[in-house]
């Protein structure tokens, strides 16, 4: 695949440099990081406007991906094609997995003290309900059209009454509440994202 | 293939398809991990929840939890096949988006105002799916929904909910 944006290149091992760089600095997500983000790529080193920025954040959020992956990559292709966007969604991954494989190791090592089952089990009913409040929060969005509520309420209920009390399978649940959504709400103009991280 | 190779193939294979939903950048791919792996008891509901938790304090991306789901699953080959899984389709899909960004926008925003109510029925699978594997004191649904509420309403951050529940963790520890 040809880049278009010829302009603005950069070697592969710069590309890596920048997104490790951006993924041990960049903390709360895409959007809490846009500053960070910006300074490093628009002002810093100029390789995108503010409106790239922009623009391209917001198509992060459209591709079936992690936004802030998405956005790294999709920066990635603009400088370096196809190896700049393998390139720097690996590198902003990396400082993060490894704290996360490393606090991975630590909890497998203290799981005989009594103390971290403790730790877990709040950690766990907090998860909870971080789960269902972003649900919610996911549902409501920037607003929901009148018209949408029902078919809304069908396919975000549906979903987990199906699975969970039918023991039917959460991918026919979710591709058939897509197709459902397609058909019924497709002139919603609510944007389908809540910045839910 | 040897047991151990088709563990990580399968790792591999279903945290790229997870990856299709986090569309509109909801979670949904929490939803078929917990679907995959902690409702036929493979990973603990606590390990899976508490590599989430993690997730939300490490810089870079949130979704490096992923990770963490591997290397309890497979150890740290298990890590990097999840790394590779999500790394495939988002590079995939970002290539394509940024080299054909205007021809595939409209169509992708057909899918976008469903997608908000799809993913939001995942998270709820996942939520529910989480609770019934936990027993939980009535108190304690108390608390569950106290957090619901502020983080609807408050839009509290998750790094604050999780030390807040690890820290409760610590004080009924220490009480008990």
């Amino acid at each position: 695949m040809k880049n278009r944006n010829k302009q603005s290149q950069l070697p592969i091992q710069s590309i890596c440099w920048l997104f490790l760089v951006l993924g041990c600095t960049c903390f709360g997500g895409m959007w809490a990081a846009i500053d960070r983000i910006q300074r490093e790529l628009v002002v810093r080193r100029k390789l995108l406007t503010i409106d790239d920025q922009k623009s391209l954040m917001l198509a992060a959020a459209m591709i079936p991906a992690p936004k802030f992956l998405a956005f790294a990559a999709m920066v990635g292709y603009r400088v370096g094609g196809v190896w700049g966007a393998i390139g720097s969604s690996v590198f902003i991954l990396l400082p993060g997995t490894l704290i996360v494989i490393a606090a991975c190791v630590l909890t497998v090592a203290a799981s005989d003290n009594p103390a971290v089952a403790s730790i877990q089990r709040y950690v766990g009913l907090g998860v909870i309900g971080l789960l269902a409040g972003n649900a919610v929060r996911m549902f409501v969005g920037e607003g929901i059209e009148r018209d949408s509520i029902l078919f809304g309420l069908l396919i975000s209920l549906g979903i987990p009454i199906y699975v969970v009390l039918n023991d039917g399978s959460l991918i026919i649940a979710a591709c058939a509440g897509l197709t459902l959504g397609w058909l019924t709400i497709r002139g919603d103009r609510r944007s389908g994202s809540a910045n839910v991280e | 293939m040897s047991s151990n190779a088709s563990l990580l193939v399968e790792i591999l294979a279903v945290i790229a398809f997870s990856t299709l939903f986090s569309l509109g950048g909801g979670n949904g791919q929490l939803a078929i991990i917990q679907d995959h792996w902690v409702d036929p008891g493979i990973l603990s509901p606590a390990l899976f929840a508490w590599a989430y938790a993690i997730g939300n304090f490490v810089p870079g991306p949130k979704c490096s939890f992923v990770a963490g789901i591997g290397y309890f699953l497979a150890g740290f080959p298990g890590a990097l096949a999840c790394l590779v899984g999500i790394s495939i389709p988002t590079v995939i899909g970002a290539s394509l988006a940024s080299h054909w960004h205007d021809h595939l926008k409209r169509y992708v925003a057909l899918f976008i105002p469903a997608s908000g109510f799809v993913i939001a029925g995942m998270m709820l699978t996942a939520g529910t799916g989480l609770a019934l594997n936990i027993t939980i004191d009535p108190v304690e649904y108390l608390l569950v929904a106290l957090i619901v509420l502020g983080v609807w309403l408050k839009r509290w951050d998750p790094g604050v909910v999780v030390l807040c529940s690890a820290g409760l963790g610590v004080l009924i520890h220490l009480s008990g």
